[in-house]
């Protein structure tokens, strides 16, 4: 599996403010990768750094470009849903499908109609008659029907309801995704993607924290619904996080055995959102 | 190719002002213009009075005499450098104002070919839509003319479209838009810098910039060389571009006594960029131009302020 992306000391401050200290990491081809921190992370620094969009210090490769040099070029095989959807007002939905057609190579029309078509959304409405919810779908239509090698979504379903966000989830797994395409996907409601994702990148405070596949996840981080009287054996493992749920204690271990595990009580793989949480405050602690 | 005609059709759907503007102003002419024609004619002075006017004039003076050409120039001209203006401040402003900027930038077009096309765009789709317009509205203009005429029981061809040779006019009037484009390339490159500089207000950007500099000079060397500069960078094109000689002139005098109308003037002889096209003061705006062209573009590719 070839790299895509390679990270080497990157780091960006706006001014004294230091949000992406010197990081380093690699993303493969055929990946989906959720990037996950709390707010004012690094997360939107990161993706703005591999997109073109902000200039950093150290050395950052995306498909082989220096992404800050050669945006444009870039772009052919590169797309990207920064933020909320943000289409400029003025334009009209089939006005941004022609453009786009124009200037993009790998823009298929016939699939963003047929995205378009699911939609509520008529083609000589302008943007600014649209509700939020439809801008979004309007750009995500745009977005998913250019074949391109890396998509990457900041908080893509913003602004969504759950039925189309669960539908727009499924369609991207379903329709887009395949092992040549990789996917970064930023959200704060992880639960919804977990299911979907084969990586995933913590970052906090401007640190990667965590970079690892899901199957690795779920090798190295097991969660223990511990029995009362192993309350005791359990701490002397050394849980990364502990909260009480209903009255027992819940406790997350990382990089410990299952066997040493096993006797302990109920044992499970985490969730996303809990492994977050105990990183993040693991941290802080 | 394709993505720069893409870019181009952009700017149209997103400023309507472009041809809208025009088109409003032709629209005033043409309502003002009929209700003259077939109100206040037909009720107070009555159709064969103003043929039988139009008959004294000698027909080797009617080419000068109709030339209203240089009045659309004048009236459309106002209309084109507003729109222009206008324009140029909101068009490397507005879509990072509104954050749609990254929705550009998401897609494989450099940020060089953005801002030639919007250069483009200021440079020639705006003065090729006023053309038109203006040409539309003049041919319009003389088909209610025609009208007149006839009713008066007067020859259209004889006393309107043999003298007023509207190719010569749409020839004149394109000559116009065009001398005045390359003139004003640095006020043009000028206003595109101060679009992609400004954070807040390009307006003041645009104005206050060269006003500051003016008053400074005044302040520190009692003198004004910015604003003479300034002043003919706006009116300089019309001596360089357009040329009345005393033969001409003589010409035109000799020809109308005579009453020969085979050599009477037309108001394409007045048409004569070489002196424009060899004067230090074009090529010095191009370069200035380009800098500022360079500049604008160097801002809207390096800056980060998402």
């Amino acid at each position: 599996m070839s790299v895509l992306i390679k990270a080497e000391n990157v780091a960006k401050s706006y001014g004294s403010t230091r949000a992406l200290l010197p990081s380093s990491f690699e993303i493969h081809e055929g990946r989906i990768l959720g990037l996950i921190g709390p707010n004012g992370a690094g997360k939107t620094t990161a993706l703005k750094a591999i997109l073109g969009l902000t200039p950093f210090k150290g050395h950052l490769e995306v498909l082989g470009l220096n992404p800050y040099r050669q945006r444009a070029e870039l772009m052919k095989q590169v797309c990207f849903i920064a933020d909320v959807a943000i289409l400029p007002r003025w334009i009209k939905v089939r006005q941004a499908l022609d453009f786009v057609e124009d200037v993009h190579p790998r823009f298929h029309r016939e699939r963003a109609l047929e995205f378009l078509s699911r939609t509520e959304i008529g083609l000589d409405k302008k943007v600014k008659e649209l509700s939020k919810g439809m801008v979004a779908q309007l750009h995500l239509a745009l977005v998913m029907a250019i074949d391109a090698r890396l998509l990457v979504l900041d908080e893509p379903t913003l602004g969504l309801d759950i039925l189309y966000r669960k539908s727009f989830y499924e369609s991207l797994l379903n329709d887009y995704f395949d092992q040549k395409r990789t996917i970064i996907i930023t959200t704060h409601q992880v639960e919804e993607i977990e299911n979907i994702l084969t990586d995933l990148m913590f970052i906090n405070h401007g640190m990667v924290v965590l970079n690892s596949s899901m199957d690795e996840v779920a090798e190295r981080f097991k969660e223990v619904m511990v029995t009362a009287d192993k309350v005791d054996a359990a701490k002397a493992l050394g849980p990364i996080y502990q909260r009480e749920v209903f009255g027992r204690q819940l406790m997350l271990f990382e990089g410990v055995a299952q066997e040493q595990l096993v006797g302990l009580g109920e044992l499970r793989t985490p969730n996303v959102a809990d492994l977050f949480v105990a990183k993040m405050k693991g941290r802080t602690a | 190719m394709k993505s720069f005609a893409a870019l181009l059709k952009r700017e149209i759907w997103e400023h309507p002002a472009f041809y809208v503007a025009p088109l409003v102003v032709a629209t005033l002419i043409l309502v003002s213009g009929i209700y003259n024609a077939f109100y206040v004619v037909s009720k107070y002075i009555g159709y064969e009075r103003v043929v039988s006017v139009l008959n004294t004039i000698p027909e080797a003076a009617r080419p000068v005499m109709y030339s209203w050409w240089p009045l659309l120039v004048i009236v459309f001209n106002l209309v084109l450098v507003t729109v222009i203006v206008f324009y140029l401040m909101d068009c490397l402003y507005a879509d990072r104002k509104d954050r749609s900027i990254l929705f550009w930038k998401s897609l494989p077009v450099s940020d060089s070919t953005t801002v030639l096309a919007k250069l483009t765009t200021a440079l020639i789709t705006v003065p090729a839509i006023t053309f038109v317009v203006t040409i539309g509205a003049s041919m319009v203009l003389m088909v209610m003319l025609t009208l007149i005429i006839w009713f008066g029981g007067g020859s259209a061809w004889d006393l309107l479209w043999k003298p007023l040779s509207l190719f010569d006019g749409a020839l004149f009037i394109a000559y116009s838009f065009l001398v005045q484009s390359l003139w004003y390339v640095p006020l043009v490159g000028w206003a595109l810098l101060a679009s992609a500089w400004s954070r807040r207000s390009p307006f003041m950007w645009t104005f206050l910039p060269p006003i500051a500099v003016i008053i400074l000079e005044q302040m520190l060397f009692r003198t004004e060389r910015f604003a003479e500069l300034l002043g003919e960078r706006i009116v300089g094109v019309i001596p360089l571009a357009y040329q009345v000689n005393d033969e001409q002139f003589e010409a035109m005098r000799r020809s109308y006594e005579s009453g020969n109308v085979e050599n009477v003037a037309r108001i394409t002889d007045v048409i004569d960029p070489t002196p424009l096209l060899s004067s230090p003061q074009l090529w010095a705006g191009f370069l200035v131009g380009a800098l500022f062209i360079a500049a604008a573009i160097w801002l809207r590719r390096y800056r980060d302020e998402t």
